[in-house]
């Protein structure tokens, strides 16, 4: 019983996280092609959601990628509010181009 | 640093060895300089390298956690850097199933020249003083 109430509550706190992904993604636009993320333990056992920003490559140029990330970083943390869930954020960005070159599932 | 520059420079997609150590090395860059810095109160110079090895990873998060919640604005900004810079240098040493890129390794470069230079507007300030000091003495 336990189990399920716990597989219930993370899948509302996935949800809850989802919906404000995807605000930011919106507010974002065409800067930020997608946001993934994922909700885990850090390696100190915080638990934490690792966002993976995928920027256009424009957005992502070397002048403007610090630019974008702290926008998006900004963004992401007023929509999800990670802190109220108990959940310590992390990011990790790229560009399509190097996603292209990577093909890594979690990022698509 | 000199990463950034080679990182931002490379033209030929970099190795996934060279990106993980451009972030490990952003973290320890950040944590040599705050072990440096909290050793320089210590009178004894030749003892300073011993005190040195006293400094903890898992220590140093958690104070840094603390210190996210009640400090200035600027102590915060470098505290909530260290979290993030300790996480991602996890990441690249022990996760091999995590892929870098050049935007990600550069990005975390620039949050830590970012604690650099916030560091060196405060660190004189009696509150960074004491963030060093709890990094060696425990709450009790």
């Amino acid at each position: 019983m336990i189990e399920v109430r716990m597989l219930v509550d993370e899948r509302k706190l996935e949800a809850k996280i989802a919906k404000g992904v995807q605000r930011a993604v919106k507010a974002l636009a065409p800067d930020i092609v997608r946001i993934r993320f994922t909700i885990e333990e850090d390696w100190y056992g915080v638990p934490c959601v690792e966002f993976r920003v995928l920027m256009s490559d424009k957005a992502g140029e070397v002048p403007r990628l610090h630019a974008t990330a702290k926008r998006a970083a900004g963004r992401l943390t007023r929509e999800v509010d990670p802190g109220a869930l108990g959940l310590q954020p992390y990011f990790r960005y790229r560009t399509v181009s190097e996603q292209k070159e990577l093909e890594e599932a979690a990022w698509e | 640093m000199a990463y950034c520059d080679e990182l931002s420079r490379d033209r030929v997609r970099p190795r996934q060895a060279s990106l993980r150590r451009a972030v490990s090395s952003a973290y320890y860059a950040v944590f040599h300089m705050l072990v440096a810095d909290a050793c320089r109160n210590w009178k004894l110079r030749h003892q300073r390298t011993v005190l040195e090895r006293a400094f903890e990873h898992g220590r140093m998060r958690q104070v840094s956690d603390k210190v996210k919640a009640t400090a200035s604005p600027d102590l915060k900004a470098v505290a909530a850097g260290f979290v993030k810079l300790q996480h991602l240098r996890h990441r690249a040493d022990y996760d091999n199933s995590a892929h870098w890129t050049r935007s990600d390794s550069l990005e975390a470069i620039k949050t830590a020249e970012d604690i650099f230079e916030t560091w060196r507007s405060i660190r004189d300030q009696p509150e960074a003083q004491d963030y060093l000091l709890a990094f060696l003495v425990k709450d009790r």
